[in-house]
C-alpha cells in the first residue's frame, strides 16, 4: 500500500507547490508554515485537486478520507447519535472516545467547535482507512484533547496516515517526517534520523536538539526522556 | 481593466444595453470579445449550469406567456457574462477605494467597508460550499440528500454568524464608530478609458434607438 507523488506540481491561483516522494504504510507528519501549501497537498492526496503536472499514483488504496480543519463540513446527522451512525459506527464507544458520553440525543448545532472536532475525529479514527489524511487535526482542540488524539494517532498501525499540521506543542508518535520548504515538499526520512534534519521543529524539540539530545520520536514524552538521558 | 471605477461604469452600461434589447446584447457581447481576456468561468461549470438552467426555465415561461423567450435567454446570458467578467476583475480593497472616492470619508467609507465585508463573506461562502461538497463526497460517496445537507448548512450559517460577530468585535475593540480616513488610489491601464467610452457609447446608442 503506498501513494507515490511523481514530480507533482500543484497550483491554486498564483500559488504553486512541488512534491515528490512516496507515502508508505505508517504515520507521516507533514509540517510547514501557515500558508506553505499543506492544505493544498492534503486536497491533492485526497483526490480533490488534480496536479497541474506530474502524477499521483496510488497502490492498494481502497478506502480514504480527509479530515478538514472545520469539522462542520463533515456533519450530516442532526443529533450526535445520528452523526455517529452516519459513519457506520456504534454510538456509545465513539461518544465515549469524544468525551460526549450520554449526549447522543443532543442537536449537533448545540455543540461547540471543539466538541464537533472531537466527534468527527473520533468517528474517523473508529474505523480503518487505507489512506487517512488529517488537515490541521489539532485546531479547535484544547491541550488535553490534543494529547488524547495524539496518542490515538500514534497507535495507528494499519494503512497510511498523513497528518498536516503546524502544531507546535503536542505531536503524535510518527514514522516519517516531511517538511514544506520554499514551495517544495521535502522528505526528511524516518524518525528518529529525520529529527535533526528538521529545519523548523517545534520549540520543545528544538530545545532538546540544542541540548544535544536526540529523541526516539517527536512526542513531548520522547523529548523529555531524551533530555533526562542526556542530563543523566 | 485596472481602474475599478471604469470597470463598474462599463458593467452598468453594458448590462443596461444587454437587458434593453437583443441588439444591445449582441453589441455587449462584441465588447466582451474585444475588450476582455475572454475567460469563461468554466472551472465553475456547476454554478454556470445551474444559472443557465434557471435562466432557460424563465425563458421558457416567457415564451409560453407570449414573449420572446430566445431573446430573453440571450440578453440575460450576456448580462451574466458581463457580471462574471466584472467579478473576476475585482481586487481586495477596491470597493472601499471606490466608496470613499465617490462619497467621501464618512458615508463612502462606511458603504465601502460594508461592501468589502459582504464580498469577503461571499468568497468565504464559496470556499465553504466547495469544502462541504468535498467532505460529503468523501463521506457518502456522492449520495448527497437534502436531509444530509441540512446540519452542515446550519453549521455554516452559525460559522458565518460567528465570523460576523468576531469582525464586529474587532472593529469595536479598535475603536471604530463611524467613517474613517482613506486616500483611494487607482491605477489605469492604457486602454481602460477607451474601453469604458465604448461601453457607455453602446449603452447610449441602444437606449436612444
Amino acid at each position: 500500500m503506498r501513494v507515490l507523488l511523481d514530480d507533482v506540481i500543484l497550483r491554486r491561483g498564483s500559488f504553486q507547490i512541488a512534491a515528490s516522494g512516496t507515502f508508505s504504510e505508517g504515520v507521516h507528519l507533514v509540517t510547514g508554515r501557515v500558508g506553505s501549501g499543506k492544505s493544498t497537498l492534503a486536497l491533492a492526496l485526497a483526490g480533490a485537486l488534480p496536479p497541474a503536472a506530474g502524477q499521483i499514483v496510488e497502490d492498494g488504496i481502497m478506502s480514504r478520507t480527509l479530515a478538514l480543519p472545520f469539522p462542520g463540513y463533515h456533519v450530516t446527522g442532526e443529533t450526535l447519535e445520528e452523526e455517529v451512525a452516519s459513519w457506520g459506527q456504534m454510538t456509545a464507544p465513539v461518544l465515549d472516545a469524544a468525551g460526549l458520553t450520554g449526549r447522543g440525543g443532543e442537536d449537533v448545532l448545540r455543540c461547540s467547535q471543539g466538541e464537533l472536532k472531537r466527534l468527527v475525529l473520533s468517528c474517523m479514527l473508529a474505523r480503518e482507512w487505507d489512506l487517512l489524511i488529517l488537515d490541521e487535526p489539532y485546531c479547535s482542540l484544547d491541550c488535553a484533547w490534543k494529547v488524547a488524539f495524539s496518542g490515538r494517532l500514534g497507535e495507528r498501525r494499519t494503512g497510511i496516515t498523513v497528518i498536516f499540521t503546524h502544531e507546535d506543542e503536542i505531536l503524535p508518535r510518527v514514522d516519517e517526517i516531511w517538511e514544506i520548504q520554499d514551495g517544495r515538499l521535502v522528505p526528511l526520512g524516518r524518525v528518529p534520523e529525520a529529527i535533526p534534519r528538521w529545519s523548523r521543529p517545534p520549540r520543545y524539540i528544538r530545545t532538546a536538539l540544542d541540548a544535544g539530545a536526540l529523541p526516539e520520536n517527536i512526542t513531548p514524552g520522547d523529548v523529555r526522556d531524551a533530555l533526562c538521558r542526556t542530563r543523566g | 481593466m485596472q481602474d475599478p471605477r471604469l470597470t463598474l461604469l462599463s458593467t452598468v452600461a453594458l448590462s443596461l444595453a444587454a437587458f434593453a434589447s437583443a441588439w444591445g446584447a449582441l453589441l455587449a457581447l462584441a465588447w466582451w470579445l474585444l475588450a476582455t481576456p475572454r475567460r469563461l468561468p468554466l472551472h465553475r461549470w456547476r454554478s454556470v449550469l445551474v444559472l443557465f438552467i434557471l435562466v432557460g426555465a424563465t425563458a421558457v415561461l416567457v415564451a409560453f406567456s407570449g414573449g420572446n423567450g430566445l431573446s430573453y435567454l440571450f440578453r440575460i446570458s450576456t448580462v451574466l457574462l458581463i457580471a462574471s467578467w466584472a467579478y473576476g476583475e475585482r481586487r481586495g480593497g477596491e470597493l472601499m477605494d471606490m466608496g470613499t472616492w465617490a462619497l467621501g470619508n464618512r458615508t463612502g467609507f462606511e458603504m465601502g467597508l460594508i461592501a468589502e465585508m459582504a464580498v469577503q463573506s461571499l468568497e468565504g461562502l464559496d470556499r465553504d460550499l466547495a469544502m462541504l461538497r468535498l467532505a460529503l463526497q468523501l463521506k457518502t460517496g456522492g449520495r448527497i440528500t437534502l436531509r444530509s445537507l441540512v446540519p452542515a448548512l446550519g453549521l455554516l450559517v452559525r460559522k458565518e454568524l460567528d465570523r460576523s460577530r468576531d469582525l464586529g468585535d474587532i472593529l469595536a475593540v479598535r475603536g471604530y464608530r463611524q467613517g474613517g480616513s482613506l486616500c483611494p488610489r487607482f491605477t489605469r491601464g492604457p486602454w481602460d478609458g477607451a474601453k469604458a467610452v465604448l461601453a457607455v457609447g453602446i449603452a447610449v446608442l441602444v437606449l436612444l434607438i
